[in-house]
Formats: structure tokens, C-alpha cells, sequence
């Protein structure tokens, strides 16, 4: 059995016109004209069958996002582009038990996600081993027996956490700009909140949502539509500021240019005590970075994680990529270039080139507040014992302030490649070398039959 | 009148002007003047600055002797710059021994040109300039022929060719063409054929050399482990060279490297005509007749059949390169169209490879297969046939 908490929230400053029907059966919403809202599913299954195989695994967490809900204020979905995988093994001891770790870790990702993702291809992070990929593979939710809530839906923003003591919660986002309804379901827990900001009584380190509170449960009393207001202390803040980022093409060294519209200044609400700027990417393994001189300008490498091989060609790499966080103090300039380097790819006789697809950097103010007991105690709050991208890295009492892309999602590099293959090479490579030696040799054996022929003559 | 004093000012005002440019250069402009080697040999000195390994660099893949000596570098400020004017110091020393190594009977203008071949010229000034360590190498090869030729000691001889093994292993190929030098100026020890090529002369020479090896591979191997091994040595064994460079192997090894299984291909058995023509042709050829445009040949070989070839690898056969112009009809006026000839085919078959190469790393244009590699077999057979040609050219 699972419960459902189903989050609905208003971009807009008032409610009026919105809910059309809140009884002991029914709770319908409907957005105002050329408006929307932002819902969030969240599903807490304490105990999931889908995972007792897997008694290998202590922690698993999935993060899905594509980034595209900007007006986010009170979910926080920001993360490297694609599917983000953090998992910790319990009870491996030996060898054999890594082997049937890692084994039971890439069944059940293919069984969520239908990839493949071996031992070698993981990179460390806090806690935890991380996986990332800037691709969307779609979460078969089949798996979690959650078909029974009519408000599931097929979304590509989620997070899927497990944990073999406490079962699982997902969650997923999505946005509708129709009408609403979520109906009672027997055998069926639902609590529903209908939210706004209201921005009378609000900051960006106090939101103070307001709204109603719908239940919907088997014992559920007389009364189950409730008004609500709560504040929040936000983790996850955004900054006005836009960001441009895009690939410059300079051949096999790549830059990645990322501008900022005006000048850049650390946030000043109320509760932030120091803030510094950050750069966190995912890479594919196909760029690489130079951790020896290859660190943007004014910035300090906090985390490199994945693979430190400078040379390898991209299918010699076992690891995804790697996961690189800078911490600029006192930023200023109007932009940020991080130059990078292309592996080779493998030859192929289909096109002369591969495209790579890399997830957009991530930039923003972290900075330590005061009164942080508050953050965690938001039901939106995010931070875990393991995932997160950049927010694993951070101290407890971290709020980061986000820059949002005005466009695109990644970024793309063309990577050229062979088109010919490896036995016509080889051929034309033999019979230059046998041409050469011969050459050589021809000449060699000239000169040594010219001075025995000389020498004879001197001695005659 | 000007004489080889003031063509070796002139090299020492050049480096320090190159040397001033770069770091101009470093400072004001996009493109950086210094060499990603320097860096990396300077990374790897920090680490050992601080008590650490220099393989804690990542493609640091030299003898620890290189980072211990660019230790200065860690000292902060200008002393960054140490490793670099170590560098163009033995540049010039390498200058030195090359006059001094040049024949004594040739004219004072022949002497000024062949030596400004070496101390004048800009790709030599620009790669020690830029921070490559390639000098200190030649500084080791060129003392170790001074001593042997110029002072007959075959104990400081041995000692620097153990040296310069150390400090790169190729240098290797030289020993066979000394221990056949060596056989004609000493009295045999059997008088069979054959074994009577050994002489006490040579069997000295190969032990100090042996023992030279030795003692630094076994103080490093104690100091650095496994690790010291394999980076300074079995790597470049295994390495699989997928990255474009000069060498005619260079596109079949990329083509090799994507293959899911190992293969044997004619890059497997590259070793064998590399070894047949510069570590026992060549010196059984010239070894006895002319040492030194011997051991030009034998390099010019070694690197054109080489499994990397970039183009500081050309400074290997480059010290060479003056005393065998004074010994090669070439460079007589006779035979100057050929000799013309020869360098033009030699730089037209390097930019072709360079073109291609251009085209690929900073416009990425796929240029592997059409480009890359007609190029770089047209440079390799270009090598090959200028190397017959100075086998000829000696020979008559």
C-alpha cells in the first residue's frame, strides 16, 4: 500500500475561479486562462516488493529533470540535465558480493530504466556511487505498483528514493494548463494542497504559501477541506539574473561560454550570512577536463569526480564522465569560459562525426545562513543522505541561489571520427612500411657492397 | 670578422628573447606560448617538492630525475621559470658540444654555418624556450660522444650514454655502433670470429654504461616502486599512441584501438624493421667508418619508424644533423640541387601532414582517413628516401 500526497501550485497571486469542486469525493481545479500548475505526486510506499530482490542495496535514489519549470519556487528539480543515480551497497563483504552488488544494481536499472550501466561505468560522489547520463530514459513506474493512483502520470522530472529500511517515496513534477480532478479512491490515502505564494507576507528566505488542503482516506472525517497557510524556509532560491551557455567550436578543444544578462551580485536576504559562486557540471565522458589547466578563470576546483585519464579515447572509458564543481570568491567578470578537450570516438562509416550532448552547467550562489534547523523542515526540501548533484557536497545549513538558462537544455559538441576501417588501414599502413624498409635497406646494402668492394681495392 | 664566440652570444641573446616573448606572451595573449609538457614536468616537481611522487601527475611519464631537478620551479615566483632556463642552458651546452664535436680540418665559414644550424635555429631556441626537457637529453648524448671521441674516456663516456638511457631509453641504439667503434681500438680477447670484436675496451665501456642504468633505475625503483616502472618505462611499450602525430602508424593505431579484441597487426611488428635498420644495419654500416653520421642515421631512422613521432622528436637526429653536413657531398656544391631538394621534401611532406593535422584539431574536420594517413605515409617515405640518400651520400 502507498500514500499520496499530490502538491498543486498556483503561479498566480490568487486562488479566485480556481477550485470548481472540494467535497468528500472530489477535489477539481482549473488554471485561469493562459496560466497553469505545477504538480507535484508524491508517493510513499513503505514497503515495496519490487525491491526485496535486491537485498544488496541500501540506498537508491533516481533523479530525473530537464529543467523546464523555471517558476519553480517551491519544488526543486534543478539538476544536471537527464537521469542523475545514486546507490550504496549493504551487507558486501568480499569480492563476490561487489560482483552480485553491482550485478543486482544494473538488473534493477534495467528494469526502471532499460539501461545498462555496468561496474566500471560509476564515479564516486558523497556517500554514495553516482551514475549520470544526459539522456532521458523514461522510469517504468509498473515496477512501484502505483498504477492504482489515476494521478500518476508519465514524467520525465522525478525522484525515485529507496531505501531498504524505510521503502520507497517518489516523486514526480508535471505541469497542466487544464482542468484538474482527483477523486477519493478506496483503499486509497490522498492528501491534496492547492498552494500560492503569498507575496504580501513574502522573501525569498520565507515563503509563505497559502491555500487549501483536501483529504482523501477510508476513516476520513466530516470535515476534509482545510485552509492553510505555512512558511517555508527554501534550500533551493533563484536569482533574476538570466544565463546564456553554449559551446564555442574551436576543433578538438571545445569551449564552454556561459554569459551572464547584467552584473552579477552575491544575495543579501536576511538570513544569508557568506555566499560564494559556484560552477557545477556534469561532463560526458567524451570532453575532458584538465584539472592541470584547464580551470576557468578565478575559480578553484572543488570536486572532480570520474575519470583523470587525459588520453584515453572515449570508448577506452569506463567511467560516465565526470561530475566538476568550482567555487569562484568574489565573482565579478560577465562570463565564465571552462575550455575542454574531445576524446576520440570510435570509427564508424555512417557519418564523420559524433555529436555529443552535455547537460547544461549549473550555476549558483551557495551560501550558508542562519537559523538552518528551518530548511529541513520544509516538506519540499530535497536534501538527502546521498544525490542531489552539487547540494551533496554542501553543508547542512547551505541555500543555493539559482541562475536560470534563458534557453536550450545542453549544449552540443561534434566530435570527428574515422569513416574507413581497421583492415584497409592496416593494409596501406603495411605496404608503406615494407616500401620504406626496402628503401633503406637497398641503400644500406649499396653502401656496405661499395666499401668491401673498396677495401679491396686498397688492399690489392 | 664574426667568429663561433660571437654566433654563441648572438644564441644566448635569442633565447632570452624568445625566452622574455613567451612570457609576454603567457601573460597577454589567448594562445600560450608554453609548452603543456613544462606544465606537467612542473606539476610533477610540485609534488616532489612536497614530499610526494611525480606520478601523482596524470601523463607525467619521464624519469623522476626530470622533476627532481625542475624542484626550483616550486619556489614561487620567477623561480617558476627555472625549469625553462635549464633548459635553454643546455640547449647551448648542446651547441657547444656539437662545435667542438665538428671536424678540425673544415673552413672558419664552414664551422659559423654548422654551427648556427644548432644555435641559431629558431625550432631548437623555440622548443627549449617553449619548456620541452629534449636538451638536457642531448646535452647527456652529445657528452657522452665528446668524451669518447674527443677525450677517450670510456668511463665518463659510459657514464652519460648510462645517463641518457635512463633519462629516455632510446639513446640505447647508440651502444651497438660504440661497442663496433670500440672493437677496432683494442686488442681482442679470443681471436675468433666474431667474439674477437670484444675487447677489454668494450667490455669496460658496456659495464660502466650497464651499471650506470642500473644504479639509477634501482635508486629510483627503491625510492617510486612499480609505479616509476611502468610510467617511465612499460608504458611506452603498452601505450597505445590513438592521438594524430606524425608517426605512419599513428592512424592504423587508432583504428586498432577501437577493435573490441586485441589484434596483431603490422604496428605489433613495428619494432622489427626499426630495430633491424637503426640498432644493426646502420651501425654495422657506418659504425667503424663514421661514428657520428652514424648515429644520425641511426636516430633519423628510429624516430621515421617510430610508433610517435612529434616534432621535438626531430631534435633527437637534429645535433647530429651539423657534423653530418660536414661530412655528406650534399652539402657540397656539386650535389647542392639534391641536397635543396632533399630539405623542401622534407618540409613539403611535414606541412602536408600539418595541414590535415590543422584541419582536424582546431576546425574539426574529419581528415583521418584521406588526409592523416596519405599524409603521414608520404612524410614516413619521404624520411626513407632521404635516409637512403645520405647513406649514399656519405658512401661515395
Amino acid at each position: 500500500m502507498f500514500r499520496q500526497r499530490t502538491t498543486i501550485f498556483n503561479p498566480l497571486s490568487t486562488h479566485d475561479n480556481v477550485v470548481q469542486k472540494a467535497d468528500q469525493a472530489e477535489f477539481a481545479v482549473q488554471p485561469a486562462e493562459n496560466s497553469f500548475f505545477l504538480v507535484e505526486n508524491k508517493y510513499t510506499v513503505s514497503q515495496s516488493s519490487a525491491f526485496s530482490k535486491f537485498d544488496l542495496v541500501k540506498q537508491l535514489r533516481i533523479q530525473s529533470s530537464d529543467n523546464s519549470f523555471p517558476e519553480d519556487r517551491v519544488f526543486n528539480y534543478r539538476l544536471s540535465e537527464g537521469v542523475n543515480v545514486y546507490v550504496t551497497p549493504q551487507h558486501v563483504k568480499t569480492d563476490e558480493d561487489k560482483q552480485e552488488f553491482f550485478g543486482q544494481v544494473r538488473s534493477l536499472l534495467n528494469k526502471l530504466l532499460d539501461i545498462e550501466v555496468n561496474k566500471e561505468n560509476w564515479t564516486k560522489s558523497v556517500n554514495a556511487l553516482h551514475f549520470h547520463s544526459a539522456e532521458r530514459p523514461r522510469l517504468d513506474v509498473s515496477i512501484l505498483n502505483l498504477e492504482k493512483s489515476s494521478e500518476l502520470k508519465d514524467s520525465i522530472n522525478f525522484d525515485l528514493s529507496y531505501n531498504s529500511g524505510s521503502g520507497v517515496v517518489f516523486k514526480q513534477l508535471y505541469s497542466v494548463d487544464s482542468p484538474l480532478s482527483i477523486r477519493k479512491q478506496n483503499g486509497l490515502y490522498k492528501e491534496i494542497g492547492l498552494f500560492l505564494v503569498d507575496e504580501q507576507i513574502s522573501s525569498k528566505d520565507d515563503v509563505v504559501l497559502s491555500g487549501l488542503r483536501v483529504v482523501f482516506g477510508d476513516d476520513q472525517e466530516e470535515e476534509n477541506v482545510f485552509k492553510t497557510l505555512f512558511h517555508t524556509k527554501p534550500r533551493h532560491r533563484y536569482i533574476d539574473t538570466g544565463i546564456d551557455s553554449h559551446i564555442e567550436e574551436n576543433g578538438l578543444h571545445p569551449l564552454l561560454h556561459t554569459s551572464f544578462a547584467q552584473e552579477v551580485t552575491p544575495p543579501e536576504d536576511s538570513d544569508v550570512q557568506e555566499c560564494n559562486l559556484y560552477y557545477y557540471v556534469s561532463l560526458n565522458k567524451s570532453l575532458i577536463f584538465d584539472e592541470f589547466q584547464s580551470i576557468p578563470n578565478g575559480a578553484k576546483l572543488v570536486v572532480n569526480q570520474g575519470s583523470r585519464d587525459l588520453e584515453l579515447p572515449e570508448y577506452k572509458v569506463g567511467e560516465w564522465g565526470n561530475e566538476v564543481l568550482f567555487e569562484f570568491a568574489n565573482f565579478s567578470a560577465p562570463s565564465i569560459d571552462f575550455p575542454l578537450h574531445s576524446r576520440y570516438q570510435k570509427p564508424s562509416n555512417e557519418t564523420d562525426s559524433t555529436e555529443i550532448y552535455n547537460s547544461l552547467p549549473l550555476i549558483f550562489y551557495g551560501c550558508s545562513v542562519r537559523d538552518d534547523y528551518l530548511l529541513d523542515k520544509s516538506p519540499f526540501d530535497t536534501k538527502q543522505t546521498i544525490g542531489g548533484n552539487y547540494e551533496s557536497y554542501f553543508t547542512n545549513d547551505t541555500v543555493f541561489y539559482h541562475f536560470t538558462h534563458n534557453s536550450g537544455s545542453s549544449v552540443v559538441v561534434n566530435v570527428p571520427h574515422g569513416t574507413s576501417d581497421f583492415d584497409s588501414v592496416n593494409t596501406i599502413t603495411t605496404i608503406a612500411v615494407v616500401i620504406g624498409s626496402a628503401i633503406i635497406l637497398f641503400s644500406l646494402l649499396k653502401a656496405s657492397f661499395r666499401s668491401s668492394t673498396l677495401s679491396e681495392k686498397k688492399k690489392q | 670578422m664574426i667568429s663561433t664566440f660571437h654566433i654563441q652570444i648572438i644564441a644566448i641573446l635569442l633565447r632570452i628573447g624568445f625566452f622574455l616573448f613567451g612570457l609576454y606572451q603567457d601573460k597577454y595573449l589567448p594562445v600560450k606560448y608554453t609548452d603543456i609538457d613544462y606544465l606537467v614536468f612542473s606539476d610533477a616537481a610540485r609534488f616532489v617538492y612536497e614530499g610526494q611522487s611525480p606520478y601523482l601527475r596524470e601523463t607525467y611519464r619521464y624519469t623522476p630525475l626530470l622533476s627532481w631537478l625542475l624542484v626550483p620551479n616550486s619556489w614561487g615566483e620567477y623561480w617558476y621559470s627555472f625549469g625553462k632556463i635549464l633548459f635553454m642552458i643546455s640547449d647551448l651546452v648542446t651547441g657547444l658540444f656539437i662545435v667542438k664535436l665538428l671536424p678540425r680540418n673544415i673552413s672558419k665559414n664552414k664551422m659559423l654555418v654548422l654551427s648556427s644550424i644548432w644555435l641559431l635555429n629558431p625550432m631548437v631556441i623555440t622548443i627549449s624556450t617553449r619548456g620541452s626537457s629534449e636538451s638536457v637529453l642531448t646535452v647527456m648524448i652529445m657528452a657522452s660522444i665528446y668524451f669518447l671521441l674527443r677525450r677517450d674516456s670510456i668511463f665518463l663516456s659510459a657514464v652519460w650514454l648510462g645517463l641518457a638511457i635512463h633519462f629516455k631509453l632510446y639513446p640505447i641504439i647508440y651502444l651497438p655502433s660504440i661497442l663496433l667503434y670500440l672493437s677496432n681500438k683494442g686488442k681482442p680477447l679470443v681471436n675468433i670470429p666474431l667474439v674477437k670484436l670484444v675487447n677489454m675496451k668494450s667490455i669496460t665501456y658496456l659495464f660502466f654504461t650497464v651499471v650506470t642504468v642500473a644504479a639509477l633505475n634501482g635508486l629510483f625503483y627503491i625510492h617510486y616502486g612499480y609505479e616509476f616502472l611502468y610510467h617511465s618505462y612499460l608504458y611506452h611499450f603498452i601505450r597505445l599512441d590513438h592521438r594524430h602525430n606524425f608517426s605512419v602508424y599513428n592512424v592504423c593505431l587508432y583504428y586498432k584501438s577501437a577493435l573490441a579484441e586485441n589484434v596483431s597487426n603490422i604496428e605489433s611488428f613495428a619494432f622489427i624493421p626499426q630495430f633491424l635498420i637503426s640498432t644493426i644495419a646502420i651501425p654495422l654500416v657506418f659504425a667503424k667508418k663514421d661514428l657520428i653520421s652514424g648515429f644520425f642515421l641511426q636516430t633519423l631512422a628510429f624516430v621515421t619508424f617510430n610508433k610517435v613521432m612529434t616534432s621535438q622528436y626531430f631534435i633527437w637526429y637534429l645535433i647530429f644533423l651539423p657534423y653530418f653536413l660536414s661530412r655528406t657531398n650534399l652539402a657540397s656544391k656539386k650535389h647542392a640541387r639534391k641536397g635543396i631538394f632533399i630539405l623542401l621534401l622534407w618540409i613539403v611532406s611535414q606541412g602536408s601532414w600539418l595541414y590535415f593535422a590543422f584541419q582536424l584539431e582546431f576546425l574539426g574536420k574529419n581528415t583521418f582517413d584521406s588526409g592523416l594517413l596519405y599524409s603521414s605515409i608520404f612524410f614516413f617515405l619521404s624520411n626513407c628516401w632521404i635516409i637512403s640518400q645520405f647513406v649514399d651520400s656519405i658512401c661515395t
